[in-house]
């Protein structure tokens, strides 16, 4: 019979153990590891967070931008035509919504197909030509918008301009220093990357 | 004169929010009711593809289609202005995001290169073998 209880086999085994199994169980080093690199982005200046719009309202969820992304919106921010500002606008207003914790489904927010790759696009319909921003969650409710593309120069779905914006994605998030994206593989339920107020439809039948 | 960039972030903000409110509402009432697209869009005398146009986001919305829509639920809206001024500042925060961890820095210094736990290799084992009873 063998019982090892001194103070330190009870240190580094038992309770070694059950901090590694929880870490390794719940993802909690994932999450560890996005959030020191996403803190270490905002201090190297790769990463920006996106303010609301509104001081007086909650922000229950994060919009993280790229650098390219920000100054894109940064240079649209200097429109003077009538027709731009309020297409920059109206993309400002839509990443503010999300902050906000407003109601999100997929004609704003949407997980590209095929999802393993964890692709999503933030549509920012109107006024045309259209705006899309793509990006990735690093955590559920933290969304990483990497760059921003007018629509009409994407074509169809699936297109080589499509693809190849995916990957425009992918090449921004590795220069911002982030491991993987969040993923909610194989279910891919919506509300797990979003996980308060929001549908991957509107619920009506038709 | 240039139009103002931050009234326009409102103009798309409260969009936004009106939407928010007028989707919600129609699919409680669909849901409570047992409505359909189609039984909304004939109650306003629309198409039902009209009906799933709208639903699918407030950017060419009037005044006139959220008239339109509440009609087709039978509800009217009920205005408020409130002035910013006088709004109260939420405390609502992304509490996940910001909530307290180990030191950060020490993570991605540690673990950034290989992306996984080291497998464990305790220093004691605790085993129990058998036990007797005196």
């Amino acid at each position: 019979m063998t019982f090892d209880l001194s103070f330190d086999s009870h240190c580094h085994s038992f309770s070694d153990n059950l901090i590694e199994q929880r870490v390794v169980d719940r993802g909690l080093l994932n999450y560890m590891l996005i959030h020191a690199a996403i803190t270490d982005a905002l201090q190297k200046g790769l990463l920006r967070e996106a303010q609301a719009h509104a001081p007086w309202v909650g922000t229950p969820r994060t919009f993280l931008m790229c650098a390219e992304l920000w100054s894109a919106i940064e240079e649209g921010r200097q429109s003077q035509d009538i027709a731009s500002i309020k297409r920059w606008a109206s993309l400002e207003a839509d990443i503010s919504h999300f902050i906000e914790g407003g109601y999100v489904n997929e004609d704003l927010l949407k997980q590209l197909e095929d999802f393993k790759h964890e692709h999503w696009e933030l549509r920012s319909v109107r006024p045309k030509p259209s705006l899309r921003v793509f990006g990735r969650f690093a955590l559920p409710n933290v969304f990483v918008g990497t760059h921003v593309v007018e629509r009409r120069l994407l074509a169809e779905k699936h297109s080589f301009n499509w693809e190849h914006q995916r990957i425009v994605c992918e090449d921004h998030w590795t220069a911002a220093g982030l491991p993987d994206p969040f993923t909610d593989d194989p279910d891919f339920a919506y509300s797990s990357y979003i996980t308060n107020n929001a549908t991957r439809r509107i619920e009506v039948p038709i | 004169m240039t139009y103002n960039y931050a009234a326009a972030v409102a103009a798309g903000r409260n969009r936004n929010r009106i939407f928010e409110k007028v989707v919600k509402a129609i699919v409680a009432t669909c849901d409570e009711k047992g409505l359909t697209r189609k039984d909304i869009a004939d109650r306003i005398g629309r198409k039902p593809a009209q009906l799933s146009k709208w639903l699918s986001g407030p950017s060419n919305w009037t005044l006139d289609t959220v008239s339109d829509l509440l009609f087709g639920i039978d509800a009217e809206i009920e205005c408020e202005i409130v002035f910013n001024k006088d709004r109260l500042r939420s405390n609502q925060f992304n509490e996940e995001f910001f909530k307290p961890t180990l030191d950060s820095q020490y993570f991605l210094d540690t673990f950034s290169s290989q992306k996984r736990m080291p497998l464990s290799n305790p220093i004691h084992t605790i085993k129990f073998e058998e036990m007797s009873v005196n």
